[in-house]
């Protein structure tokens, strides 16, 4: 990164003490969910939708990365490291946010004694623990551009799509393997999720490089909003509609779970959140002649869309555990404690906080040598022996 | 680095292989000795089982006849309908034969055993509580005081001496019928013979608790499940992972192809990485 004039240095030290205040009020929610004795209302508290959003949008991340890594869209070459980045960095909140769930934290290293080959959960662990390694070595690669053999970067590519895809799939099927509550045993959630990913991961770096640029060179250059217009845009615009017809189709098939979302107590975060302003709002941003191409209107839209899909992964997950038929004929009504709120803006800030000190420290920017860490300033004795 | 197709599709086939492969390994694993069958119109709602229970398991519940299973009451017994209709029926852990809770626990917390108690062993348990999610009759329950699982265990150390659990026993309504599996399975199959509703017979592939009723069980509101054991439907959910996979590749490969093509058209240099 390059040196930093007064007025920057002031933006990013509130920057960072903003975000000090937000981790350490995290803090406090995190020990509050840690310590509780009452039952929630539900299996699966709020926590689960933002542990599945932070990890979707990290596969999704990792997928996006891929249309460089594996496929060669030489368009994205410039944001493909910030790319590898934020899919490691969104990784953190949610296995934050997961380890607090769960009841009894300071059991889950037995995950690895007893590993249980049938259950999700346990495959969930080695996977997410072999895609953070795939995905630092990848960053490792793309830092090292040039000084690596192209069929390093291609191998670390496929290796990564392969597990991103292993992770995605697998906390799919998490759900999806759940009989006992309809909607996630619906065909339609598997790609619920993979188009949540995406449009996710899309929008999140939208949002890192737009607001990068704006806030340290003062707009965007033009070959990032190129970018923007000519690779996100589309892939965001095609999936939210893609989102739209399945959302459609939930409503439709006149089950008990689409009264919930389109009639019932989930009914106004549905079709207002979920629909209007995370769908259609950011849709028409990216199809109207007057606000596609335009990277404001461009983070507003991935703003919204982000948005939506966080909502939708609270509708999905905690109306989809409501929506149980209970043999005590029990009707469960549920609203997220006011911890669990503070630990999810907490955890967020943790990771934007990483993101900031990564900045710092790595040669994220296109040309940009590396010129402070030992490993990706001098070739590697790995990285000599595969140059031969 | 070149990926053949051929090379590709063996790949699938090896993996749709696997996939089946542990279904029928997974399927057979599986015994169930002892069963119990609750003829539901017998039933008067004393709630002398209950009291039964809680006497037996040393359980200590401040309400004299709780609404819920929790940690303080492994069964409770339901009403349902008013009137001359209204009909009750105990409720408490089916240990079933195939049961989801012991598949979907990632550290094997839940175990079934060969005499038919589906226990759990709170030293392994990381608290994830997917046994709850998975169950398809809601019956575990999560302590947050003490932070186990709590659910009826079958009266284990009673079956283990060839006893009968303890709120069968103590029923003075004589409505439950304790023995072998097959035997009860015959009794519940005579039943249907006769004309009655039975439930637990095939419900999730088949449960140690069946229950034989005049009614049907959806008016006592019991749940609708698939007549499918866990493992089979879960292996279903892992084929369609390696066809999402193989689809997810593809799906990304066009939209690419796509954008090299339109960037390609509109200049040099633009589109495809050298």
């Amino acid at each position: 990164m390059s040196e930093l004039s007064a007025p920057q240095n002031k933006r990013l030290l509130t920057w960072v003490c903003a975000l000090a205040a937000l981790v350490l009020l995290g803090t406090f929610g995190a020990g509050h969910v840690f310590m509780r004795h009452e039952p929630p209302p539900l299996e699966w508290g709020s926590l689960v939708p933002a542990y599945v959003f932070f990890a979707l949008a990290a596969t999704g991340s990792s997928l996006v990365n891929s249309i460089f890594t594996v496929f060669g869209v030489k368009a994205m070459k410039p944001v493909i490291k910030r790319g590898v980045l934020l899919s490691i960095l969104l990784i953190i909140p949610s296995w934050l946010f997961m380890a607090f769930e769960v009841g009894r934290p300071l059991h889950m290293w037995k995950m690895g004694l007893f590993f249980q080959p049938d259950s999700r959960i346990a495959w969930m662990g080695a996977l997410y623990a072999c895609f953070a390694t795939s995905l630092l070595i990848e960053l490792a690669v793309v830092i090292k551009e040039d000084s690596l053999p192209h069929w390093v970067h291609r191998l670390m590519g496929w290796v990564v799509l392969i597990v991103t895809l292993a992770v995605h799939t697998n906390l799919g099927a998490l759900f999806g393997v759940v009989n006992a509550k309809p909607l996630w045993s619906s065909h339609m959630l598997a790609a619920h999720f993979i188009v949540s990913a995406v449009t996710s991961g899309a929008a999140i770096h939208i949002l890192f490089n737009a607001l990068l640029h704006i806030g340290r060179d003062g707009g965007v250059p033009a070959g990032i909003l190129r970018l923007f217009s000519k690779v996100y845009a589309p892939l965001i615009a095609g999936l939210v509609l893609v989102n739209f017809v399945m959302i459609a189709e939930k409503f439709f098939v006149g089950s008990d779970i689409g009264s919930l979302l389109a009639t019932g107590s989930y009914a106004l975060s549905f079709w207002g959140l979920e629909i209007v302003v995370g769908g259609i709002v950011p849709l028409v941003l990216l199809l109207h002649p007057a606000t596609k191409g335009s990277a404001r209107w461009l983070v507003t839209a991935a703003t919204l869309l982000l948005f939506g899909v966080v909502v939708s992964k609270y509708d999905v997950i905690v109306g989809g555990q409501s929506a149980t038929l209970q043999p005590m004929g029990v009707e469960i009504s549920y609203l997220p404690e006011l911890a669990e709120i503070i630990f999810f803006f907490g955890g967020t800030a943790l990771a934007l906080m990483l993101y900031t000190v990564a900045e710092l420290l790595l040669p994220l920017d296109h040309d940009a040598k590396p010129q402070w860490l030992w490993f990706f300033k001098k070739p590697a004795p790995i990285a000599q022996w595969l140059g031969r | 680095m070149s990926f053949s197709r051929r090379g590709f599709l063996k790949g699938l086939t090896a993996a749709g292989v696997g996939a089946f492969s542990l279904d029928a390994w997974a399927a057979c694993k599986h015994a169930s000795r002892y069963a119990v069958l609750v003829d539901v119109d017998r039933c008067v709602g004393c709630r002398t089982c209950e009291v039964a229970c809680r006497r037996w398991n040393r359980l200590s519940s401040a309400e004299e006849e709780p609404q819920d299973l929790g940690p303080d009451s492994y069964c409770v017994v339901a009403s349902k309908g008013g009137g001359d209709q209204e009909k009750h029926a105990k409720w408490q852990c089916m240990h079933c034969v195939s049961p989801t809770c012991a598949d979907v626990c990632p550290v094997a917390a839940l175990k079934k055993t060969d005499d038919g108690p589906v226990l759990y062993d709170v030293d392994r348990c990381i608290g994830c509580r997917y046994c709850l999610i998975a169950c398809p009759f809601n019956v575990p329950r999560f302590d947050w005081e003490d932070r186990k699982i709590t659910k009826c265990v079958f009266c284990h150390d009673r079956l283990a001496r060839g006893l009968p659990p303890a709120c069968v026993e103590d029923c003075p309504q004589r409505l439950f019928s304790f023995g072998e599996r097959k035997d009860i399975a015959a009794k519940a199959q005579l039943a249907k013979e006769q004309g009655r509703f039975v439930y637990g017979d095939d419900e999730v592939g088949g449960t140690s608790w069946l229950y034989v009723s005049s009614a049907p069980f959806e008016q006592l509101e019991f749940p609708e499940v698939e007549k499918v054991q866990f493992p089979a439907h879960s292996g279903v959910v892992l084929r369609s992972q390696v066809a999402t996979v193989a689809v997810g590749i593809a799906a990304l490969g066009f939209y690419s192809a796509a954008v090299k093509n339109r960037m390609a058209s509109e200049g040099p240099d633009t589109g495809e990485e050298g």
